[in-house]
């Protein structure tokens, strides 16, 4: 060893040795946002627990989205269809047979679906892993041609889900779509879920798998040359980011309880994509954030579509539809302005934190 | 028996003949330098030789007594397989640190599935922590232990083909192929990494082909040299014998006169 | 089914087939060039109809004074989405210009909806277009006839201007590559911005034709075409703007026979380019008449 000192300091600047504290603080974390949810759930009202049920949606989607978008680098517009596939997978597997008989009135529900009926629980990871078989299967041809098809891939599997949820009566009910969905959905599940998939998408990020999807990120070629199987990356992220989203899509149609092909549109992944860009591509830590920012906001955004009084003076007609300008404007703002968006490619990590307290003494931590 | 055999091998470019009928033996531990004017087509062999562009006809076998033939597969098969590379324009990953750009070539040998860091798995946990040490110790060799949190991008150029010297080394090849490694160095540095090349080709027992420009460094330090000219090969011997070769002379003189207009 | 039937649906398929093949025609050719899929593209066709629109029942313009006017703003309107968004990103990473992209393709959409509202506007069908033409038992509209024939017609002018013009050299040596380009004099900016302009006539043009057969426009009518029409691009091997035009009429006429064989499946006709697309991926994916591009 030629410099045993830079050696060890090298190698404890990078070792465990700081992980204890770290998970005792992210516990806590934890254990505190639980505790304010506990408070919601009791003196929240309706209202304000239905934000925070759609905060944790985005905050679930938003990460998966921009474990493929951002991490990866494999430009996709695929969430609406992966929410569209894992609600009504999921609603239909737990709606009881007599539910799907009052739902059913223009044509019976096909007979090997309308005696299913299944709890909660194994409904949603179904419905993700019918989000993550699509992937896959759509993602083997395109990742082994050319990766930039996957933009439009997806988009055009965005519309065929349409397409088909209105066409193939006898299993979604065509345009009517499904109603009184189960309400199984409350707090703790959207919460719990948006958990999971931080727990396991950080893990995944931060491990060497994390690298070698950065890797192709930054430059596939090299990455390849230094042998990773680029191919399979890319298609364990895009599997990965579909579960997930497949589960979030599960919790929204038991939180809204009527779901129909019209919900699923391209709206819903272009906020996705306002998200992870103002984030910062690539941060999950941004993405976190500008979630529930963006979830606040744009619900304090619907003001420019209602009418305004202004002081009793006079009003100003609301413009129906102008919300979805200002979300266009503000994504091309961004991409030409503010590419970074507020934590770049950065991570949040408990000894940067310690970092800004004085005295703290942790250089970096990882 | 050869450790890597090409014959016969040809590059078209639409009209272009990039590479023409190039022959190749590598016995085992030898430093074999790869020379020619720009533009003769040695980056181009390269390429063909690591699976990242298909010849359009030729044979490549590695190991040639186990008959492993290279051709049609993937950059990262052939990684795998124990060929390694570096590039004439260096190709890192200049946002993630040194350490992050030497790690990423342990990827390729790790057993463990995805699931495993999400688990925690000790298995994986054992990996990761000889991926770091094992790292740290290459870093070590070539100075750049200090640098380790460092984005590689805002490396010096000498330290930015050092480690991706390194990082080859870290897939555990038993080829090496280097591009033009001494490119923009100045004599001190070359002569460092004259030393470094020798001593890794000692301590993990390599072969190594590599392509420069600078006559000093290759004649000092490769056993042998191919001459490429317009893809053709136009010599083949010990440095002496090029150093008096006609034909390389004036290939390279074909070039000076070339440069001078 | 009868042979005449079959033709008759094939000269059908071929009409909605020369529309696709005149939207893909900007997509391939942006595609060439920048390596960027114009998501906005569609958009543009559909802001083309309602210039067309305004030019005939606000402005009581000639029909055709109101397209030819419609075409140039058409035009000017790439042009500038490319200069104004697309433009300050041509050395930011591939996925910004992507991002940007569906951005302005959704600023469209949503701005048409806010001023044009989001009914359906009808659209005038000149009386040119308006007659039934008969060939034995065959009965074509003379708009699908006028169709392909403009198309055809199109893709000459086109192919003279991309291989015999000094323009369409420089268009061809960009798509090859775009950094040796400016070493070899050509204003790279110019021939991005020519290349958006021609790609957004040609669009015009589609849309117009488009409009007057359904005849009728909305807000979002770009979006499916759109999509179609890169499937086209691809099929017909991206870049290449005869592939545009040859991956058009096959996907116009398999749409149409799909349709006519199977009306039960009427329903999943927009589904069908979506499944053509990906067998395209896994069979051929450098489509009909494309080359492989060089890494
Ligand atoms: N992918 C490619 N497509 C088309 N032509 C190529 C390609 N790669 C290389 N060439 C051409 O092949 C010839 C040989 O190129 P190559 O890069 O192998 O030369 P070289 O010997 O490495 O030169 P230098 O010393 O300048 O690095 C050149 O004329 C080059 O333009
Ligand atoms: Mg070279």
């Amino acid at each position: 060893m030629k410099d045993a000192m830079q050696y060890r300091q090298a190698r404890q600047r990078w070792s465990t040795k700081n992980r204890r504290r770290n998970r005792i603080l992210t516990l806590a974390a934890v254990l505190c946002t639980c505790g304010l949810l506990f408070f919601a759930n009791r003196f929240a009202d309706e209202y304000q627990i239905r934000i925070l049920n759609m905060v944790a949606i985005y905050i679930t989607l938003a990460v998966s989205y921009n474990l493929i978008n951002g991490i990866t680098g494999q430009f996709s517009l695929e969430p609406n269809a992966f929410v569209a596939l894992g609600a009504y997978s999921s609603a239909l597997l737990t709606m009881t047979p007599m539910e799907k008989g009052m739902n059913f009135i223009i044509d019976p529900c096909a007979p090997w679906l309308a005696q299913i009926c299944v709890p909660f629980l194994p409904a949603v990871i179904f419905g993700g892993l019918m989000a993550a078989f699509f992937a896959l299967l759509m993602g083997f041809p395109v990742f082994r041609v050319r990766g930039d098809y996957l933009a439009i891939v997806t988009l055009g599997f965005g519309e065929v889900i349409r397409v088909v949820a209105n066409n193939l009566q006898t299993v979604t009910n065509g345009p009517l779509g499904l109603k009184g969905i189960a309400p199984y959905t409350d707090l703790w599940w959207t919460w719990g879920l948006a958990f999971v998939t931080l727990f396991v998408i950080i893990r995944l990020v931060n491990s060497s798998y994390g690298r070698a999807l950065k890797a192709i990120r930054e430059n596939e070629l090299a990455a390849e040359s230094m042998g990773i199987n680029s191919f399979r990356h890319k298609l364990l992220a895009f599997s990965m980011a579909a579960f997930f989203e497949g589960m979030a899509g599960a919790m929204l149609a038991h939180l809204i309880t009527t779901i129909s092909p019209m919900l699923f549109t391209f709206f819903l992944t272009f906020n996705l994509l306002i998200i992870i860009v103002l984030g910062g591509l690539g941060s999950l830590t941004g993405s976190v954030i500008a979630a529930i920012a963006f979830t606040w906001g744009s619900e304090l955004l619907r003001a420019v579509e209602e009418p305004t009084d202004i002081f009793g003076w006079f009003t100003i007609p609301g413009i129906p539809g102008m919300r979805m300008v200002i979300f266009a404007v503000i994504l091309i703002a961004a991409m030409l302005f503010w590419r970074e968006g507020i934590m770049g490619r950065k991570e949040f990590s408990w000894g940067w934190l310690f970092g800004l307290v004085p005295g703290g003494k942790q250089k970096k931590s990882v | 028996m050869a450790l890597l055999e090409s014959s016969n091998l040809t590059m078209r470019f639409g009209g272009l003949t990039a590479v023409d009928d190039f022959n190749l033996r590598l016995l085992p531990g030898e430093l074999v330098g790869l020379i020619g004017p720009n533009g003769a087509g040695k980056t181009t062999v390269f390429n063909m030789l690591t699976g990242r562009i298909r010849p359009s006809s030729g044979s490549i076998l590695f190991h040639t007594d186990q008959q492993v033939n290279i051709i049609g597969l993937k950059p990262n098969r052939v990684n795998r397989l124990g060929i390694a590379r570096t590039f004439q324009n260096i190709q890192l990953l200049p946002e993630l640190s040194v350490l992050e750009n030497v790690m990423m070539a342990w990827h390729g040998r790790l057993k463990s599935p995805f699931w495993a860091p999400i688990f925690g798995l000790p298995s994986y946990r054992r990996e990761e922590e000889a991926m770091i040490e094992g790292s740290l110790e290459l870093l070590d060799r070539v100075d750049l232990l200090d640098l380790v949190d460092t984005e590689a991008g805002n490396l010096a150029y000498g330290q930015q083909r050092r480690l991706e010297i390194v990082r080859a080394l870290a897939t555990r090849p038993s080829l090496l192929l280097l591009d033009e490694p001494a490119a923009g160095m100045n004599p001190n540095e070359t002569n460092d990494l004259m030393r470094l090349i020798l001593e890794i080709k000692q301590d993990f027992s390599l072969t190594i082909l590599l392509i420069e420009h600078d006559m000093k460094f290759v004649m000092g330090l490769c056993e042998r040299l191919i001459v490429l000219d317009h893809g053709v090969t136009i010599a083949e011997g010990l440095p002496e014998e090029i150093r008096r070769n006609e034909q390389v002379i004036t290939a390279y003189l074909g070039e000076r006169r070339r440069a001078d207009h | 089914m009868t042979f005449q039937l079959f033709l008759q649906q094939l000269i059908n398929g071929l009409g909605l087939g020369s529309l696709y093949g005149l939207i893909a025609i900007g997509y391939t050719m942006v595609y060439g060039i920048l390596r960027l899929i114009n998501f906005a593209h569609g958009d543009v066709m559909m802001m083309s109809t309602y210039f067309a629109f305004f030019g005939v029942s606000i402005f009581a313009l000639p029909w055709w004074v109101a397209a030819l006017l419609a075409m140039i703003l058409t035009g000017l309107l790439g042009i500038s989405i490319d200069q104004g968004a697309y433009r300050p990103l041509r050395r930011a990473s591939r996925i910004s210009a992507l991002i940007t992209a569906i951005g302005v393709s959704f600023f469209l959409e949503n701005a048409a909806l806010v001023v044009f509202g989001s009914r359906p506007r009808a659209f005038y069908r000149p009386e040119m277009f308006r007659a039934i033409w008969h060939f034995g038992d065959i009965s074509l509209l003379s708009l699908t006839g006028y169709t392909i024939l403009i198309t055809l017609c199109l893709l000459v002018i086109v192919y003279f201007i991309v291989y015999k013009t000094r323009m369409g050299m420089a268009m061809r040596a960009v798509s090859k590559d775009m950094h040796t380009v400016p070493l070899m004099g050509i204003d790279l900016n110019r021939v991005v911005a020519f290349t958006f302009g021609l790609g957004s006539v040609i669009a015009a043009v589609g849309g117009i034709l488009w409009a007057m057969k359904y005849p009728q426009i909305e807000p979002l009518m770009g979006i499916i075409p759109g999509l179609k029409a890169f499937v086209a691009a691809v099929l017909g091997g991206i870049g290449n703007v005869f592939g545009a035009v040859l991956g058009g009429f096959i996907l116009g006429i398999t749409e149409i026979l799909l349709v006519a064989f199977w009306p039960e499946l009427s329903g999943y006709r927009d589904a069908f380019a979506f499944l053509l697309l990906i067998l395209v991926l896994i069979f051929r994916p450098t489509g009909i008449m494309g080359e492989d591009l060089p890494e």
